[in-house]
């Protein structure tokens, strides 16, 4: 299926600032609304898997 | 039968986001399936992974998948009228073309901790099963599916787990998830043909599959016999990809055929081009039955009867009890001998748990996974 060029330079952009800044401090990247002030997550999910 | 679409689980991970990129830029990927209850420590989506949920939504191409409600917890839980409620707002946000979770009940005391583990059939538990489902059906507005478990404690709990979920299921006109690693999970595990497995389950109602891969941990009690494990942090093996092609002939309404690997299994460049190397082949078996399937047939899963509104949730304090003891003994228990000596002195010991039966190994294996989980993904 196509997904817009758009949007996959946006998420492209996105996960290069998050490869680089969770090398350096595992900070999130363009949350929609202001995360918790709070130690910060990183985008990391587990789906399933707990096996 | 239904056309077919290769897809992947996709996640709010960096990992998996990374090696997603090329496929969805290569326009491969025809379908994403979300863990949606998985973002409990975030307060929202990044605006452009709520637009690939949209872009892929807007063609119905969008399947939310649940991970912690715990389907047959005996106890109600306030836990589970949130995630039923996250549910519904979610669904109003993104039009899921199918909603599932997974067959078993969790063992962490709380939320987002434990693992899935295998229930007796009962009266009682079938019954917790089909309110549950309905509520989740409710929440949902679409068909509902449950995926079937790797982990099991002997042969009968293996070969019992297609019929339960037929009996579950059929209540909802609900489908399967049929994960072919958690299939070969089990074939490793009990000596089991893929085609002897696939005979244990009502085919018919198989809208989903899933691949992944898995790793292999060894038994102090069964030093001669490696147990495989579900851990999705491996490529797929090749023994998987066969079943695929064996399984996709025998399951006229499959829609949906998902690889899934955990991020930290795609840590490096190799790990992901693997994964894109995996959908490939995945990709390529499923459009090859494409390419000779009839794809007439309408969707035959969905609404049979609404809950009744008022009706409270199903409840068993005795189920509840031993599931906690069980989920405490597992998660303690300094070894086999130890959990085996609690679990005799326990409320499950001559229960339809059938705790006498259990394979030493697996129990070694469960007293793994529940401690490997017991503080979720802290």
């Amino acid at each position: 299926m196509k997904v817009s060029k758009a949007l996959l330079q946006t998420i492209a952009v996105a996960l290069a600032v998050a490869t680089v800044s969770s090398a350096c401090e595992g900070s999130l990247v363009n949350p929609k609304k202001k995360e918790p002030e709070s130690k910060p997550q990183p985008y990391g999910c587990p789906g399933c898997g707990l096996g | 039968m239904a056309t077919i679409h290769a897809s992947v689980a996709c996640n709010v991970d960096t990992n998996i986001l990374l090696a997603c990129m090329p496929l969805f830029e290569a326009e491969k990927v025809q379908a994403i399936e979300w863990a949606f209850d998985t973002l409990y420590r975030h307060d929202a989506l990044p605006d452009w992974f709520d637009e690939l949920l949209q872009t892929f939504a807007s063609e119905g191409r969008l399947m939310g998948h649940g991970v912690f409600f715990s389907l047959f917890s005996g106890r109600w839980l306030p836990e589970q009228q949130a995630w039923l409620t996250r549910l519904k707002s979610l669904s109003a946000a993104y039009r899921f073309d199918h909603i599932t979770e997974h067959f078993g009940f969790m063992t962490g005391a709380d939320f987002h901790k434990g693992a899935p583990l295998s229930i007796p059939l009962t009266a009682s538990t079938l019954a917790i099963g089909q309110d549950r489902l309905r509520r989740i059906q409710e929440a949902g507005g679409c068909p509902v599916g449950l995926e079937n478990l790797a982990f099991a404690y002997s042969l009968d709990d293996v070969k019992r787990q297609g019929d339960f979920l037929e009996r579950l299921l059929e209540s909802i006109n609900g489908f399967i998830i049929l994960d072919l690693h958690n299939l070969y999970c089990q074939s490793r595990n009990f000596g089991l043909s893929g085609a002897e497995l696939l005979a244990l389950y009502p085919l018919d109602r198989v809208r989903e599959m899933h691949l992944s891969g898995g790793s292999w941990s060894t038994s102090q009690q069964e030093p001669a016999r490696p147990i495989r494990r579900d851990t999705h942090d491996d490529a797929v093996p090749d023994a998987v990809f066969e079943w695929l092609d064996m399984a996709i002939d025998r399951c006229p309404n499959l829609k949906y055929v998902v690889l899934e690997q955990l991020g930290t299994g795609l840590a490096t460049a190799t790990d992901r081009e693997q994964f894109g190397n995996d959908f490939l082949r995945m990709d390529r078996i499923v459009q090859a039955k494409n390419g000779v399937r009839d794809t007439a047939l309408p969707n035959p899963f969905g609404h049979l009867n609404r809950l009744p509104s008022g009706v409270l949730p199903l409840e068993d304090a005795c189920l509840y009890q031993q599931q906690r003891e069980l989920a405490t003994i597992l998660e303690t228990s300094v070894d086999y001998r130890d959990a085996q000596t609690r679990l005799a002195a326990s409320g499950l010991a001559q229960s339809a748990w059938e705790i006498e039966r259990w394979e030493p190994a697996m129990l070694e294996t469960a007293l793994a996974i529940a401690q490997k989980w017991q503080h979720g993904f802290d």
